[in-house]
């Protein structure tokens, strides 16, 4: 599948080898990415790579992080505007704070 | 808002999609009472995407049976015609409407809102012995459809409505009404006007933030504007809102609700969020 330099992260195997822009030679096809080839690719301005796996882990990478933010969300207080609602919006709140306490130990 | 104003957003709302031909074949058939499950299986059949959903939700926590069901035609004779016009009714918007994330306005939250807010609904009914449950459901998804319309139609604007209730800590239909000179309820209320629904359904979009204007069907109204006020409260999907909204009493008491039906309807509904989503999801 194919990443760009954002998405590239040591540990993933290059199913292509890499070129720089005068098309000279990189890395080989089938070596394992390290911290110091992500600074040799920064420096050499490449800015897509082919590496072994399908798309479909990478989606699944997705939907975690949504997953993460959603929660990180939930964590910070919902504002409840001041006026209006008495005892009912009091139970409310008391309610949703129960459960979004519940829901974050999960 | 005056009335060129209202003119402008009828003329934009004109080129919006309208819903595909597949509710309208099975709208007429429930409608027709010499209709069988098996008539109505032969047109689901043929979407495999209702067809999917449709299994999705006969086999979720909502119906709960201890062996899973297979066949489409067994899938429609346990929820039954209403609950399966619903479905195509909420499954079809939710596919004319899919949005991107877009400069603010995240499509796909708004959606979960909406989701949560039909699910909500449902339960909510169910705790007032509400006769359609699932009419509920189709309310609750299509409550806020007037920012969809903003989002399609008036997107400069909506960006702009955005970075005012964020700057401001205003209610979104606040900003709007300084923006467009209506707010999504009013917006929503025109443009679904030419989807034919029955009124029951378009008074929760046209009221669900001022449920004490309403005339003709209180109750649903009153059902979508808890539920919306409960989802938010949940911090579950996005609507452009920081804030949750006060609740409206006189409409609180008309439920006859007491109050300790709000823990137990919120439990259900923060479980129910996440099963509406799998179900509906592409």
């Amino acid at each position: 599948m194919r990443v760009s330099l954002q998405e590239i992260e040591p540990g993933m195997r290059l199913s292509k080898p890499v070129l720089n822009q005068q098309g000279s030679l990189l890395l080989k096809e089938g070596e394992m990415i390290t911290p110091q080839h992500l600074m040799l690719f920064k420096t050499w301005g490449v800015g897509q790579f082919e590496v072994e796996g399908e798309e479909k882990e990478i989606e699944k990478e997705i939907e975690k992080e949504i997953e993460k933010e959603i929660e990180k969300e939930r964590e910070d207080e919902t504002i409840f505007s001041l006026s209006g609602g008495g005892e009912i919006m009091e139970e409310i709140k008391r309610v949703a704070k129960k459960l979004r306490a519940t829901s974050r130990e999960e | 808002m005056n009335e060129s104003q209202l003119k402008g957003i009828i003329e934009k709302t004109g080129d919006l999609p309208t819903l595909p031909v597949i509710y309208h074949k099975v709208k007429e058939l429930v409608d027709n009472p010499q209709t069988s499950a098996s008539d109505l299986g032969r047109v689901i059949t043929q979407d495999q995407i209702l067809t999917t959903k449709l299994l999705r939700l006969v086999n979720s926590s909502f119906y709960g049976f201890p062996q899973r069901i297979t066949t489409v035609n067994r899938a429609i004779a346990i929820i039954g015609f209403k609950a399966l016009k619903a479905m195509v009714l909420a499954t079809s918007i939710l596919r004319v409407f899919s949005l991107e994330e877009d400069d603010g306005f995240q499509g796909e939250k708004f959606w979960q809102h909406s989701i949560g807010c039909a699910v909500g609904a449902k339960i909510i009914g169910k705790y007032v012995k509400y006769e359609e449950p699932d009419e509920l459901f189709v309310a609750g998804l299509i409550h806020d459809i007037g920012k969809v319309v903003e989002y399609v139609a008036f997107g400069a604007e909506l960006k702009e409505i955005l970075k005012i209730t964020e700057r401001e800590g205003i209610f979104i239909r606040e900003a709007e009404n300084r923006v467009l000179g209506a707010d999504h309820a009013q917006i929503g209320s025109l443009f679904i006007r030419k989807w034919k629904l029955p009124p029951e359904l378009v008074d929760p979009v046209t009221y669900h933030h001022s449920p004490q204007e309403v005339k003709g069907f209180p109750k649903e109204v009153e059902i979508i504007h808890l539920s919306d006020i409960l989802i938010k409260a949940l911090g579950l999907g996005w609507t452009g809102d920081y804030k949750v909204p006060p609740l409206d009493l006189v409409g609180w008491d008309n439920l006859g609700l007491g109050k300790g039906a709000i823990e137990p309807i919120m439990e259900e509904m923060e479980e129910g969020f996440w099963d509406g989503i799998s179900i509906l999801k592409e």
